[in-house]
């Protein structure tokens, strides 16, 4: 899976987790920009890209991710 | 696929999630002016992850602002808890549907769960919850020592000791019953297996919290939630997820949310009787291995010493210990009839006999057909079945067909049948009372007196053929939990529908404001046990009937007229001149409508509660009922 099917499927999980059919889910997208992605909806967000690419992140890397681009390149790592 | 043949976490029991999920939410929420409860519950009986359990829970919400639905039954339950319980909400919401139950969750601020039960005014004690769920884990009680210095570093007294004074304020404050869960064993050892038998180890002082929650919880009316099971069923490596516990106090790994709901929302279903009553079992390759229309008895593979042959034999053991404890069973099959009976009679490996099932179809008629035909014959309701059938077509074709009959899914192993079976919690219960041991008998007595009915000349001549025995008794503790499982889960021959908790049961056995009925018949056939009862508000001058509900297994038998003799001569008795009687029409109770009318009541008109009707008590004429009056009784009231 390269980096591009990694984004679409994530923005799919993005926006099903921000309750929002038309979000932009740009590489800058970070919790700024969507109301929904507080500290719970982090965590969700997390988890349901952890199952749904099969990896697992350290809770350093949880608590380090900020924008998608990153949750991107992180998946892409360890995939 | 490579997961394993069962696995608890996924519901192997519920259809995977269809297609047309978000379709088919759209459409029900767009619809008006329609009952959208069976499509939701519908929608819900399938394998939700946590997104498709948020829509659907945030589309519940937004339906019942329009309106409840009459086909779903409403329970308020309180939510607390140590940790983070934000995602079990939803999934106990679209859990509860599936167990047709309208939940409404008051939920108490992250970790004010003592101060909750203790604190009268409290946002769960004010809301009056028929239930609270105590959602705890055991890293937010106090098992560690106060003195960390010294040997042991855990107790488990203070961390009991909290859970059962926030259970007693709670019962204190605002009535509702507990749902207390076991906690899950550690995932760390601090000596090895040294720590099971070391009082003082985290691992020994669980256990012992675990054997005080089993002994006394239910003796305080109180429900105990078995967390600790499902978790080891889980597996601890998957039930724990350290990194959300640190991060977000979440208490267990999100993919166990959905099973940990359904748990719970079992539970909270058998607290209003929804629990299953009647196992329907399909034949060839369900209870036996190959065809037996193909095969013959000879073919046929159910004996030990042959994995599949065992496989089926499990299943068949799973069905007669239901059988044992209340379940009653029932056989529907494309088959014809001698054929399949023939295994019953005469394979030595078979484990159900003849004498198990209550009701045996075995026809060319379509299976939804049958299972009507079955819940006639036993006189239960359609969302008291479960289908157990290896074939797919049949299964979707009944879900289509009776979207209230519960289907498991069973897939290609046989060997996982029973217990996906089990694993379902269909016939999940709150109590077992010596009712629930004679009741496969009494539904068997049931179709045999159905059909002692079809050969009898007439009604009356059936009924004193019956020699029918009424014991009447005022409330009592023996009684205690029999008449709360009737109270809270009889919805067809109910006049007014109103549920007590056990704690409010004990409270009328003596309450002098009020006379109470337990009744019981038996036949020739056997003892029906308590079927009835009648709750009245005894007023000086006139009596109303609170309550008066009876069991579907004895109407038509005229029981209704001795049960109103024998209320009217006591009210008489105490002074009363008249007796009210209410009627609330709820979706379910059709079959009381007309009660207080064949009674010979008169309508006095409808209030905000019902339809009202009286007995003028001078002028009532005791009904001549086929029934004799037994023993010299208790005083009811």
């Amino acid at each position: 899976m390269n980096r591009d099917d990694i984004r679409s499927k994530l923005r799919d999980i993005a926006r099903e987790i921000f309750e929002n059919d038309e979000l932009e889910v740009s590489d800058a997208l970070s919790p700024d920009d969507v109301k929904a992605w507080d500290s719970l909806g982090h965590i969700r967000l997390v988890t349901a890209t952890e199952e749904a690419f099969a990896v697992a992140f350290t809770i350093d890397e949880i608590e380090g991710l900020r924008t998608i681009g990153q949750i991107v390149a992180l998946v892409d790592e360890k995939s | 696929m490579s997961s394993p043949a069962f696995s608890l976490m996924e519901l192997p029991w519920l259809p995977r999630l269809a297609a047309d999920f978000r379709s088919r939410l759209t459409s029900i929420v767009d619809a008006v002016d329609v009952d959208w409860g069976t499509g939701m519950r519908a929608l819900a009986t399938q394998y939700l992850e946590l997104n498709q359990a948020i829509a659907l829970a945030r589309a519940l919400g937004t339906l019942r602002a329009r309106g409840e639905s009459p086909s779903l039954t409403k329970f308020k339950l309180g939510l607390v808890s140590n940790a983070t319980v934000d995602f079990v909400k939803p999934f106990l919401e679209v859990s509860a549907l599936r167990h047709g139950i309208a939940l409404e969750i008051v939920a108490a601020n992250f970790g004010q769960f003592a101060q909750e039960a203790m604190d009268p005014a409290s946002l769960v004690n004010r809301a009056r919850p028929d239930a609270v769920l105590l959602a705890v884990d055991h890293r937010g009680l106090p098992f560690r020592a106060e003195d960390s210095s010294r040997w042991p570093p855990f107790d488990h007294r203070p961390a009991w000791d909290q859970i059962s004074g926030v259970c007693e304020a709670f019962q204190r404050n605002c009535g509702a019953t507990c749902l207390v869960q076991t906690l899950p064993a550690p995932s760390n050892l601090l000596f090895g297996s040294l720590d099971v038998g070391v009082a003082g180890t985290l691992r020994a002082s669980i256990a012992q919290f675990n054997a005080l929650a089993a002994s006394n919880v239910a003796a305080a009316g109180d429900v105990l939630v078995d967390i600790d099971w499902l978790a080891q069923s889980v597996g601890l490596d998957k039930w724990y997820d350290d990194r959300y516990w640190f991060m977000a106090r979440m208490p267990f790994a999100q993919k166990a949310l959905p099973v940990y709901a359904d748990y719970v929302a079992r539970l909270v279903a058998a607290m209003r009787g929804k629990s299953r009553k009647c196992l329907i079992l399909d034949l060839d390759n369900t209870l036996w291995g190959g065809v037996i229309g193909d095969d013959g008895v000879d073919g046929i593979v159910v004996s030990e010493g042959d994995a599949r042959g065992e496989a089926f034999r499990a299943v068949q053991a799973a069905a007669s210990d239901l059988r044992k404890r209340g379940v009653v069973l029932a056989v529907c099959s494309k088959n014809d009839e001698p054929m399949a009976r023939s295994p019953f009679r005469s394979h030595p490996g078979m484990l159900l006999k003849e004498d198990d099932i209550a009701v045996f179809l075995a026809n060319w008629d379509d299976k939804a057909t049958n299972i009507e035909r079955i819940a006639d014959r036993l006189e239960l309701g359609l969302d008291a079945m479960v289908l157990l059938d290896d074939n797919p077509v049949e299964r979707a074709l009944v879900r289509e067909a009776l979207p209230t009959v519960a289907v498991p899914e069973l897939g290609d192993d046989p060997s996982i049948y029973a217990r996906v079976l089990l694993a379902a919690g269909y016939f999940e219960s709150v109590a077992f009372t010596a009712e629930d041991l004679a009741r496969a008998d009494q539904y068997k007595g049931n179709a045999e007196r159905v059909q002692l009915q079809e050969t009898s000349r007439n009604l009356d001549d059936f009924l004193r053929s019956l020699d029918m025995e009424i014991e009447f008794a005022g409330f009592d503790a023996i009684g205690r939990k029999r008449i709360t499982q009737l109270i809270n889960k009889t919805n067809q021959f109910n006049v007014t529908t109103r549920r007590y908790t056990e704690k409010q049961v004990s409270a009328l056995e003596t309450s002098a404001d009020h006379y109470t009925l337990q009744v019981r018949v038996r036949d020739r056939f056997g003892d029906n046990g308590t079927i009835g009862i009648v709750i009245c508000d005894a007023r000086p001058d006139a009596w109303e009937i609170d309550t008066w509900l009876m069991s579907c297994r004895v109407l038509n038998r005229r029981i209704e007229e001795a049960i109103c003799n024998r209320i009217v001569a006591d009210a008489k008795k105490a002074g009363a001149r008249k007796l009210f009687g209410v009627f609330v029409p709820t979706e379910r109770n059709g079959m009381a409508r007309d009660l207080f009318e064949r009674l010979g009541f008169d309508a006095v008109g409808e209030s905000h509660s019902g339809e009202r009707w009286v007995l003028e008590l001078d002028r009532f004429e005791p009904f001549d009922v086929p029934l004799a009056e037994r023993g010299d009784l208790m005083q009811a009231t």
